[in-house]
C-alpha cells in the first residue's frame, strides 16, 4: 500500500514538474503581452476562450523580442492556424472559401481572441455562422433548415451537405464542375435519406433513395455518367425541399413541367407525370407499376418453371439414354462425323446464318452494356461499362447494337410476310402457316410436348420431329414478344420526350420496367435454356455448329428430325439437300465463335447469378 | 426595367484584338521552371495586393497611359496575362496593348488564380483585406431589398463596358481596379449593394469598402449573372 502512495506522489510530482511551469511561463507571458493589449477581450477574455490554455506567443510565434515589437520595430505575421489544426488547414487548402475568395481562418472565426464552444446545438450555430454571409430565405423557410431550427439534430445543416472545410469548388458555367457537383450532392442527399435509423426516427421512407436508384436516372448516374441524368439537386432545386403540394416546391405540379424541361428540351406537359421515385408514394402510378411488375414476375416464372424444369428433365433423359448405350457397348464417335468428304444436309441459307451471326453479336452488345445499367450497384457494374470505353460509349453501342437487331427484327418480318404470301398468293396462306416449314405452333407442337414428357419419364419414345421443333418454334416467336417489348420499351426510354406527346409520362417507368425485365428473361433464357437445347444437351455437347455451317449430317436428321427426312424422302426433295461437309475455315469459324459466344454467354449469367444472389 | 443599357465607349471599339495563347497551370509551370516569365495580374491593385502568384506585377485590363511597363521587357519575353477570377475579360484593353506593342509570346492563363490555388501552388498576400460578413441579397429579392433598406444604393464594380451593356437602374460604377483611387466618392450613410458579374470579387469590395469605414454592406448573390438568370 506503502509503494502504491509513493509511486502516486513521485507521478503527481513529476506531472506538476513538467506541465505547472509551462502553465505558469504561458501566463507569465501573457500577462506581459496584457501590459500593452489590455483591452477586455486580452485581459479577460481571451482567457476563457477555447485556447485560453495557450500563450499570446503560442499563436503569434514571430514575436520572439519583446522589445522590438514593444517599440512597433516588428509586427506580427499573420497567424498560421495550421501549426496545431494541421488536418483541417490541409482539407481548406482545397475549399471554395480558399480558391475563391483567400479567405482565411479568421474570417469566420471571427473574435477569435474571444473564441468559445457554441451554447446552442451545434447545427443551429452552424447554420447562424454560415447565413452571416450566405442569403439563407430558401434554406430557412424551405426545408432542412426550418428543423434544424426547431431543433433536430437529424435534420441537414450547411455543412452536411457543402462540408466543413473542404467545400467544392464548383463552377456552374463548367460542364464537367455541373456534373461533378451532381454526383457529389446526391451521394450527401443519399447518405441521409437511405439511412433507416435517421429515416424511421423522422418518420421518412428510405424508399425515396431506393427507387430513384432503380430509375435510369440512378442507375446511368450509378456506373459512372452523371453528365445525361437528373441527380437530387436538379428536381430539388437549390435548398428548396419543400413538399411537393406546396406551390412554393419545385415538384409541385405547376412547377415540375419547368424542372423536367431544363433537361428534357422537347416534351409534351405530361411528361411531368414520370415518376423519378417510382413507387415510393402509393398512388395511381404506384398501381400502374405494380400491375407491371406483378405481370412480368409471372412471365419469368412461367417460362422458366417451364423451360427449366423441361431442360432438367431432358437432360436426365439424355444422360440415362447414354448410360443405357454406354453399358449396351455402343461407342460414339462425334469427330468422325464432320470429315468433309461426308454428304451432309443444307439446312440454313447463307442469309440466315450472316442474321444469326448478327443476332448473337447484337444481342451479346446489348446485354454487354445493358446488364451494367440493370445492376448499376454491383461490383462488376463499373468495370464492364469500361470494358466498352466507359458509360458515354458504352450508351452508344448499346443502341447500334438496338438498331441493328430492328433492322433484323424487321428483315425477319419481311421474310415471313414473303414466306406466308409468295409472290402475294393469298391462296393456302393457312397451309403454309400450319404447315412442316412453319415456325407458328400447331397441333402437332402440343402432341410433341406430350410426346417428350412421356419420354422424359420413359413412358414413351421420344417424339419425331419435322424441320422445327416446339423449342425451336417458341425461340423464334419469343423474339417477336421480345422484340416488340423490349424495342419499344427501349425506344421509349431513347426519346421519352418525343413519347410523352403519345403517352404520359408515368408509361416511361412501365416501360423501364418492362425493357429491365425482359431483358431479364432474354438473357436467362437464351444462355440457359437455349444453350442447353441446342449446344449442352449431351448428343450435342459441346457445340451444335450447323447454325454457322448450314449443314449437318443426314445421319442427324434422321435422328433429331425423322418426319422431315421421311418426308422428304417421300417427296424426292432430300437429293435436292445434299451438299458437301462444311470446308476447314467454316468448320473453324464455327468451332471459334460458337464455342466463345457460349462461353461469353455462360460468364454473362455468371454475372447475372452474382447480382441476384449477392446485391 | 431594372437593366439599362448606355451603349460603349467609343476607345473600346479601336483597338485590336488579342492574340494571347491560353495556359494551363501545368504548362506554365513547365515554363517559369525553364525559362523567365513575366505574370501579369490584371485584377487591380486591391484584388491582386490580396493574393497573387508569387513574383506576379499588379496592373489592371484598363491599360498603361504611359505604357512605362512595356519599357522593360524584351519584345519575345514570355508575358502571362491573369486574373484574381477564373478568367481575364476577353475586351482586356492592357492585352490589346501588348500585342499591339509587338510582343509575340502572350499567354493568358487558364481559370486564372483560382486554378493555380487549386493545384495546390502557392500565393502572396502582400496586403491581404481581412472580410467582412456581407450578407448575400437573392436576386429574387432584390426589390424587396431596395424597399425595406434606409437609403439604398447599387454599386456595380464591374468594368466600365460591362457597366455601360447594361446595370441595374441607379447603380453606380465603381470599377474595381479603381475603387481604391474612387471609394471616397461614395456617400457615407448609404445601405451599399455591391454587385459584379458573377460574385467573384464583390465580397472582397464589401470588405475593402468596409475597411475604409463604409456600414451595411450587402452583396449582390451570384452578381449580374445570377440577377439576369432570376429575371428569365
Amino acid at each position: 500500500m506503502k509503494n502504491i502512495i509513493s509511486i502516486g506522489t513521485i507521478f503527481i510530482a513529476t506531472v506538476c514538474f513538467i506541465f505547472l511551469p509551462a502553465q505558469a511561463g504561458a501566463q507569465a507571458r501573457t500577462a506581459s503581452c496584457q501590459s500593452c493589449h489590455s483591452d477586455q477581450v486580452f485581459s479577460s477574455d481571451f482567457a476563457s476562450s477555447v485556447h485560453g490554455n495557450n500563450s499570446c506567443t503560442s499563436c503569434h510565434t514571430d514575436i520572439d523580442n519583446l522589445a522590438l515589437h514593444s517599440s512597433g520595430d516588428k509586427k506580427s505575421n499573420p497567424v498560421r492556424c495550421a501549426s496545431c489544426h494541421n488536418e483541417i488547414a490541409t482539407s481548406y487548402k482545397a475549399d471554395v472559401h480558399t480558391i475563391e475568395q483567400n479567405m482565411t481562418c479568421a474570417d469566420c472565426h471571427q473574435k477569435i481572441h474571444a473564441i468559445k464552444k457554441a451554447d446552442q446545438p451545434v447545427k443551429i450555430a452552424i447554420t447562424e455562422q454560415c447565413s452571416r454571409c450566405h442569403a439563407s430565405e430558401d434554406y430557412a423557410l424551405m426545408g432542412h433548415g426550418k428543423a434544424v431550427l426547431a431543433g433536430n439534430a437529424d435534420s441537414a445543416t450547411c455543412t452536411d451537405c457543402h462540408n466543413l472545410h473542404n467545400i467544392k469548388s464548383y463552377h456552374a458555367a463548367s460542364e464537367k464542375e455541373r456534373v461533378a457537383q451532381r454526383e457529389f450532392y446526391t451521394y450527401k442527399c443519399k447518405s441521409c435519406h437511405a439511412d433507416k435509423d435517421i429515416a424511421k426516427r423522422n418518420n421518412l421512407s428510405t424508399a425515396v433513395a431506393d427507387t430513384y436508384d432503380r430509375t435510369y436516372h440512378g442507375k446511368v448516374l450509378q456506373v459512372g455518367f452523371p453528365q445525361r441524368v437528373a441527380g437530387c439537386p436538379d428536381c430539388h432545386i437549390s435548398h428548396n425541399t419543400l413538399k411537393a403540394s406546396d406551390p412554393r416546391s419545385s415538384l409541385h405540379p405547376d412547377n415540375l413541367y419547368k424542372s423536367c424541361k431544363t433537361c428534357h428540351t422537347t416534351m409534351h406537359k405530361r411528361f411531368a407525370l414520370f415518376d423519378a421515385h417510382p413507387g415510393a408514394i402509393k398512388g395511381k402510378t404506384y398501381r400502374a407499376l405494380h400491375i407491371a411488375e406483378i405481370f412480368m414476375i409471372g412471365l419469368l416464372a412461367s417460362v422458366f418453371a417451364f423451360f427449366w424444369l423441361h431442360t432438367v428433365l431432358w437432360w436426365r433423359r439424355a444422360y440415362l439414354d447414354k448410360c443405357i448405350k454406354h453399358k449396351a457397348g455402343f461407342i460414339e464417335n462425334p469427330l468422325a462425323s464432320e470429315c468433309q468428304d461426308e454428304k451432309q444436309i443444307q439446312r440454313f441459307t447463307l442469309t440466315q446464318r450472316v442474321m444469326h451471326v448478327l443476332l448473337i453479336l447484337s444481342f451479346f452488345t446489348l446485354a454487354g452494356t445493358g446488364l451494367p445499367i440493370k445492376y448499376s450497384e454491383t461490383a462488376w457494374a463499373k468495370v464492364l461499362v469500361n470494358m466498352w470505353g466507359g458509360p458515354e460509349m458504352s450508351g452508344i453501342f448499346h443502341r447500334i447494337a438496338a438498331a441493328v437487331l430492328c433492322l433484323l427484327f424487321l428483315y425477319t418480318l419481311w421474310q415471313s410476310i414473303r414466306f406466308l404470301f409468295p409472290n402475294w398468293q393469298w391462296r393456302g396462306w393457312t397451309e403454309r402457316l400450319f404447315g412442316p416449314d412453319s415456325l407458328f405452333p400447331n397441333r402437332k407442337d402440343l402432341q410433341d410436348i406430350k410426346g417428350m414428357f412421356f419420354w422424359f419419364f420413359g413412358k414413351g419414345p421420344m417424339p419425331k420431329f419435322d424441320h422445327w421443333t416446339y423449342w425451336e418454334k417458341f425461340d423464334f416467336l419469343a423474339v417477336f414478344w421480345g422484340m416488340t417489348a423490349i424495342g419499344l420499351s427501349g425506344f421509349m426510354l431513347w426519346f421519352p420526350g418525343a413519347f410523352s406527346y403519345v403517352v404520359p409520362g408515368w408509361i416511361i417507368n412501365i416501360a423501364t420496367i418492362v425493357h429491365s425485365e425482359e431483358a431479364f428473361l432474354a438473357a436467362v433464357f437464351i444462355f440457359t435454356v437455349h444453350f442447353f437445347n441446342n449446344h449442352i444437351v449431351p448428343n450435342k455437347f459441346p457445340l451444335e455448329p450447323n447454325v454457322f455451317t448450314g449443314r449437318y449430317r443426314l445421319e442427324a436428321m434422321r435422328e433429331e428430325r425423322q418426319l422431315e427426312y421421311e418426308r422428304l424422302l417421300a417427296e424426292g426433295k432430300l437429293d435436292s439437300l445434299k451438299r458437301e461437309g462444311p470446308g476447314l475455315w467454316a468448320q473453324l469459324f464455327a468451332s471459334v465463335f460458337g464455342l466463345a459466344s457460349l462461353v461469353l454467354g455462360l460468364f454473362l449469367l455468371g454475372l447475372i447469378f452474382w447480382a441476384v444472389l449477392f446485391y | 426595367m431594372l437593366l439599362v443599357s448606355t451603349g460603349l465607349p467609343s476607345w473600346s471599339q479601336t483597338s485590336k484584338p488579342a492574340t494571347a495563347v491560353p495556359i494551363d497551370v501545368k504548362a506554365l509551370q513547365e515554363m517559369m521552371r525553364t525559362q523567365k516569365v513575366t505574370l501579369l495580374n490584371v485584377s487591380g491593385l486591391i484584388v491582386c495586393l490580396d493574393a497573387k502568384i508569387p513574383g506576379s506585377l499588379c496592373l489592371s485590363c484598363d491599360g498603361e497611359k504611359d505604357g512605362s511597363i512595356f519599357s522593360f521587357p524584351p519584345k519575345d519575353s514570355k508575358i502571362v496575362f491573369y486574373a484574381g477570377r477564373a478568367s481575364v475579360d476577353p475586351e482586356c484593353e492592357l492585352l490589346k496593348q501588348v500585342s499591339a506593342r509587338g510582343f509575340t509570346s502572350v499567354y493568358v492563363l487558364s481559370g486564372g488564380l483560382p486554378a493555380w490555388r487549386q493545384a495546390g501552388l502557392p500565393v502572396v498576400s502582400e496586403k491581404r483585406i481581412p472580410r467582412v460578413s456581407s450578407r448575400a441579397v437573392d436576386p429574387r429579392h432584390f426589390s424587396a431589398w431596395q424597399k425595406q433598406v434606409k437609403n439604398p444604393l447599387v454599386i456595380d464594380v464591374r468594368s466600365d463596358k460591362a457597366y455601360a451593356a447594361g446595370h441595374l437602374d441607379g447603380a453606380l460604377n465603381f470599377p474595381m481596379p479603381r475603387l481604391h483611387l474612387q471609394y471616397a466618392d461614395i456617400p457615407l450613410g448609404q445601405t451599399l449593394l455591391i454587385v459584379d458579374e458573377d460574385e467573384a470579387l464583390s465580397f472582397l469590395a464589401a470588405s475593402y469598402l468596409a475597411r475604409k469605414g463604409f456600414a451595411n454592406i450587402s452583396i449582390l448573390k451570384g452578381g449580374m449573372t445570377g440577377y439576369r438568370r432570376g429575371a428569365k
